[in-house]
């Protein structure tokens, strides 16, 4: 198993691939391919299922993201990680995919807003369910908190992906963190509380 | 009232954001990914064969058909009758004053034609006639200088003998 520079195993995407896989598949092979699926397809996945919120969407990208490693792997010349080279892949066919959809308006506050406002907070089976609450997230704001607080991309970084500036990442994620604060306040207040009971 | 404010990293801890993912891609996304590029590596084989025999038919083509278009372009650019018929015409002066031999009938009536052929290329130029018809009366008048210069070359050679 991978390890990373602490001794521990190497998980998502900071695993080392070794010299003799990378140049299998950099020659075609695709059992070679097949090894570096295994490795971070999951990873791939996740990262698209947290911001896309839909298992088929994620499933087609991480395809769409093997499909282009695939064609452009010979370009990889060892600069960075790989695991990292495919993150970056990764993210901005995430952010492409955002771009595409027809929600991609939905980042400015006033859809965000819309957002809040559609929230149903007083339903009692709103229970405090990370994934649910943060699906009631506009796409862009998701992709926003995830990338940043999980992957751990700079506020600059950020306004680079979205060709924004890094108020605007800034912003976005602001309101982004209220708005789970919010959802979490009001789940824990349609919860029954045991010791009144 | 305002609702309180949590940090991210109260969230984190109040959402246990950190074991969020959420799950395995099905267990066919692979086999489905490689079947995708296999397809997608037919279709561009298919592609570059169609377009490798598109290209060898038009280079056969080439090769079989640009010459046939070349050759009497060639073949008319390779011989100059008007020149040819104008050293001929020196050679059959020279043949002339060697042997200062008479000529028989066959070469008079050689030489008339000739003089029939030099008026149609006077005629000919005079009408500003096409190239092609002046390449075949100078022809003509190539062919009927080189009978000559043959008839008298054999005369000369029965008076050596």
């Amino acid at each position: 198993m991978a390890m990373n520079d602490t001794g521990e195993p190497a998980a998502g995407f900071a695993q080392r691939v070794d010299a003799m896989t990378l140049a299998r598949a950099q020659a075609g092979d695709m059992q070679a391919f097949a090894a570096l699926y295994s490795m971070f397809g999951r990873p791939c996945f996740n990262l698209a299922l947290r911001i896309l919120g839909n298992r088929a969407q994620a499933e087609d990208l991480v395809q769409e993201i093997f499909l282009k490693t695939i064609g452009t792997i010979r370009s990889y010349r060892g600069e960075a990680p790989f695991g990292s080279w495919l993150k970056r892949m990764a993210v901005n066919a995430v952010i492409d995919q955002l771009r595409g959809q027809r929600h991609a308006a939905e980042t400015d506050s006033e859809s965000l807003q819309l957002a809040e406002a559609a929230t149903d907070s007083t339903n009692p089976a709103a229970v405090v369910d990370a994934w649910s609450l943060l699906q009631r997230l506009p796409a862009r704001a998701r992709a926003v908190l995830v990338l940043h607080e999980f992957e751990g991309y700079t506020h600059a970084e950020l306004a680079a992906l979205f060709g924004q500036s890094e108020s605007y990442s800034k912003s976005i994620l602001a309101r982004a963190l209220k708005r789970l604060g919010e959802l979490v306040v009001s789940s824990d207040e349609s919860m029954p509380c045991p010791s009144r009971n | 009232m305002s609702q309180p404010e949590l940090s991210f990293h109260h969230l984190t801890q109040r959402l246990r954001l950190r074991e969020l993912p959420v799950g395995e891609p099905s267990p066919d996304l692979w086999q489905r990914i490689a079947d995708t590029h296999a397809g997608r590596v037919r279709r561009a084989r298919m592609r570059r064969g169609i377009a490798g025999s598109s290209l060898a038919a038009l280079v056969l083509i080439a090769v079989l058909v640009v010459p046939k278009w070349l050759a009497p372009a060639a073949t008319e650019r390779g011989v100059d009758w008007q020149a040819r018929a104008q050293a001929l015409e020196l050679q059959l002066r020279a043949l002339r004053d060697g042997t200062g031999a008479h000529d028989d009938a066959g070469a008079v009536e050689a030489q008339s034609e000739i003089a029939r052929v030099d008026d149609a290329l006077q005629t000919a130029y005079d009408t500003g006639a096409e190239r092609d018809q002046l390449e075949v009366l100078w022809k003509r008048r190539s062919e009927l200088l080189g009978a000559l210069i043959s008839v008298r070359q054999h005369h000369v050679e029965i008076s050596r003998i």
